[in-house]
């Protein structure tokens, strides 16, 4: 079992790259946050919670790095399907296979928290100057042996955790669907009314969706700072409403009648409406974090301590949560190459699909980064006007959001043309 | 002149490595317009390459492959994209939908790339879709649909842009035997209305809707057979002979 996992990982290499790469920059970043709250001046310990804000903001960042790495451990896991189903067919048990992946995702772990442990280490007086640029505090990072061992605990539990969840749902699964990569639960829904439905048609929820999300951007320009957590709830809200009334059906129209006479725009469109519709949950989740980070940091305004946690909070959660739209996004065009191969049979070509490919992600990017920023740029405005926050901070907020969701649009443009070009050069050899 | 042909045809997968194969052997074969060309054979005898070197799907890896006496080697990408998508018309056995669209855009999408406009997308939609009796499902997703549904969504978009040729690879493997029988009763009609149709099958009944037969072993064509004046059942039959004899010599190894 053990000769079978380390191939597996060395057939996959270039998974177990992207995979190991997550680990090393979460653990950097996880590192450095720790480092930082750990630290005399913010006073987060790990056995005693003081339940001020510091330690809200660190339950946040723990909950949403288990995100990322759930969402990494889950898209490598997904690529082993067949390997686990092909175990099953040869009657290994459930604790041969718990051994077979932890076995993968063990030492992956390893290098990764080392390597990203040192990588941290050596951020550390980068940051520092970045910190006392931005919020005038000076050697906030320095060693911290508490802030190692609390890294090291927070992804190890994680990383055994999302492993064991992945087991389950190998168990759930047919070896069947493990084989063809169907690997789906049943989705569990409720009965809406039928008079409901006859009044609140998609129509009526699509407008009532944009009054919302158009009236909360109004307000976030004009209110009090102290206003804008809940206005910004309600947007959230009609944001969410707006995506599945407005967006989706927009996009079903386009395609179907505006784009009907423009091949690259009609395979676009659907590709992208199933991309917004597989991601809407971690754009709102994107979403929503920004928004509590932004709270907590007018809350603690006056807080220069408190209000760099916020900060750094704010940065390393868009770091992770780019990620985790990466890997999502990632799992989505992992079997896309089958997609690609009818679209060479209705008879794009090749460098049509590449067309696509880029044109694709690159709006899908751009729909998660303009979505996002109308609530960044917005709320930071009025924050601005208000003096709560300095100009400087909100373009540093805005530069460190954009730069992480660049890197991962050009990884996962180069993965998704790896995933499209290998698989047909390996059907035509 | 032949609708299609091919001269000294050869595909090898592997070439000059530990796991070379030579798929098909030399191949000389013509196909002329309004034929219904059924191709069988054992697993491995090339029928699926055969179809893919002919289709412009793949490259063979020596010989010609000529469609109303053009080399489709010397065509350009993009005069090979436009001949797929306005002489060729492809169904195969896992109905190759893409997921992410709906049953109306799939079939729209060739008649995108022919750049018709969107009235006559429409209008062609509705006239094949009612004649395959898929209407009610056009704006589902082909998750959501049955696998008769989606095989016929599939004939619709392979018909939709009036192609020349249809190529088809086990159309009817995902199907029971009704839809079977629903789907070979349009492929008939539709070559009474003089589509050409090349298909490969493991079903001798489906065979026998043919004009004619064309038996691969070990990528050569080893019978021929023309329907001629032959009843469907005799045939038939005689389809059923040629395969048994395949079987009854693997029996004697």
């Amino acid at each position: 079992m053990i000769h079978h996992a380390l191939r597996s990982m060395r057939q996959s290499l270039s998974h177990t790259i992207f995979f190991t790469l997550t680990f090393i920059i979460t653990s950097a970043f996880i590192l450095l946050y720790f480092t930082l709250a750990l630290s005399d001046e913010i006073g987060v310990t790990l056995f005693y919670s003081s339940n001020n804000i510091q330690t809200v903001v660190s339950i946040l960042v723990i909950l949403i790095c288990m995100v990322a790495i759930f969402f990494a451990n889950d898209f490598y896991v997904k690529q082993k399907a067949q390997d686990l189903a092909v175990q099953l067919v040869c009657g290994a048990t459930y604790s041969q296979l718990v051994l077979y992946l932890l076995m993968q995702t063990g030492l992956l772990m390893m290098i990764g928290i080392v390597s990203g442990m040192a990588l941290g280490l050596f951020m550390m007086p980068g940051f520092n100057v970045i910190l006392e640029q931005i919020f005038h505090v000076t050697h906030m990072l320095s060693f911290n042996q508490e802030a190692f061992v609390a890294t090291v605990v927070v992804l190890v539990m994680v990383i055994f955790y999302a492993t064991f969840l992945n087991l389950g749902y190998s168990y759930r699964n047919s070896i069947h669907n493990l084989l063809v990569n169907r690997g789906e639960m049943g989705k569990i829904g409720f009965r809406i009314p039928k008079l409901f439905r006859a009044i609140v048609t998609p129509k009526v929820k699509g407008m009532f969706a944009l009054i919302l999300v158009v009236m909360m951007t109004v307000m976030f320009c004009l209110s009090d700072a102290s206003d804008l957590f809940g206005y910004a709830l309600i947007w959230l809200f009609g944001f969410s409403l707006a995506v599945n009334n407005v967006v989706l059906p927009g996009l079903r129209y386009l395609v179907a009648h505006k784009w009907a006479m423009h091949p690259h725009l009609m395979a676009i469109g659907g590709f992208l409406r199933h991309d917004i519709h597989a991601l809407k949950s971690e754009l709102l989740l994107l979403i929503g974090s920004d928004i509590i980070f932004y709270t907590l940091m007018i809350r603690n305004v006056t807080d220069a301590v408190a209000s760099t946690l916020s900060g750094l909070s704010f940065v390393v959660v868009n770091i992770l949560m780019s990620m985790v739209i990466m890997f999502k996004y990632s799992s989505e065009v992992s079997t896309r190459s089958q997609s690609a191969q009818v679209l060479l049979c209705v008879g794009y070509l090749m460098e049509d699909i590449d067309h696509i490919i880029r044109r694709e992600t690159l709006l899908f990017y751009a729909f998660i980064v303009l979505s996002d920023m109308i609530v960044i740029t917005t709320i930071g405005g009025n924050l601005v006007i208000h003096h709560i926050i300095s100009q400087n901070l909100l373009m540093g907020m805005i530069v460190l959001f954009l730069i992480p969701m660049a890197i991962c649009m050009l990884m996962n443009m180069f993965y998704y043309h790896r995933v499209i070009h290998g698989d047909l050069l390996q059907r035509a050899e | 002149m032949a609708l299609l042909e091919t001269r000294h045809l050869s595909k090898v997968y592997g070439l000059h490595t530990d796991t070379e194969f030579v798929a098909l052997h030399d191949i000389n074969f013509e196909v002329e317009e309004g034929e219904m060309i059924c191709i069988m054979g054992p697993s491995g005898s090339g029928k699926s390459t055969f179809i893919n070197a002919i289709s412009t799907i793949d490259y063979p890896t020596s010989g010609n492959v000529l469609i109303d006496g053009e080399e489709v080697r010397a065509l350009t990408g993009k005069q090979i994209g436009r001949f797929r998508s306005s002489t060729l018309g492809f169904i195969f056995q896992n109905y190759n939908l893409l997921d992410t669209h709906t049953l109306y855009e799939n079939i729209a999408m060739p008649m995108s790339l022919a750049k018709v406009n969107q009235k006559e997308q429409a209008k062609r939609i509705k006239e094949l879709a009612d004649y395959l009796g898929i209407t009610a499902c056009l704006n589902k997703y082909p998750n959501a649909c049955s696998g008769g549904q989606k095989q016929r969504a599939a004939i619709c978009r392979a018909l939709v842009n009036e192609p020349k040729i249809i190529v088809a690879d086990e159309p009817t493997g995902n199907l029971d035997s009704k839809n079977s029988k629903r789907l070979m009763d349009v492929f008939k009609d539709l070559n009474d209305q003089g589509v050409t149709i090349i298909m490969v099958t493991h079903d001798a009944l489906v065979a026998s809707y043919s004009s004619r037969f064309v038996y691969l072993h070990d990528g050569r064509i080893e019978t021929e057979l023309r329907r001629g004046d032959l009843s469907q059942d005799e045939y038939f039959e005689k389809i059923m002979a040629i395969n048994a004899r395949e079987s009854q010599e693997v029996l004697k190894q």
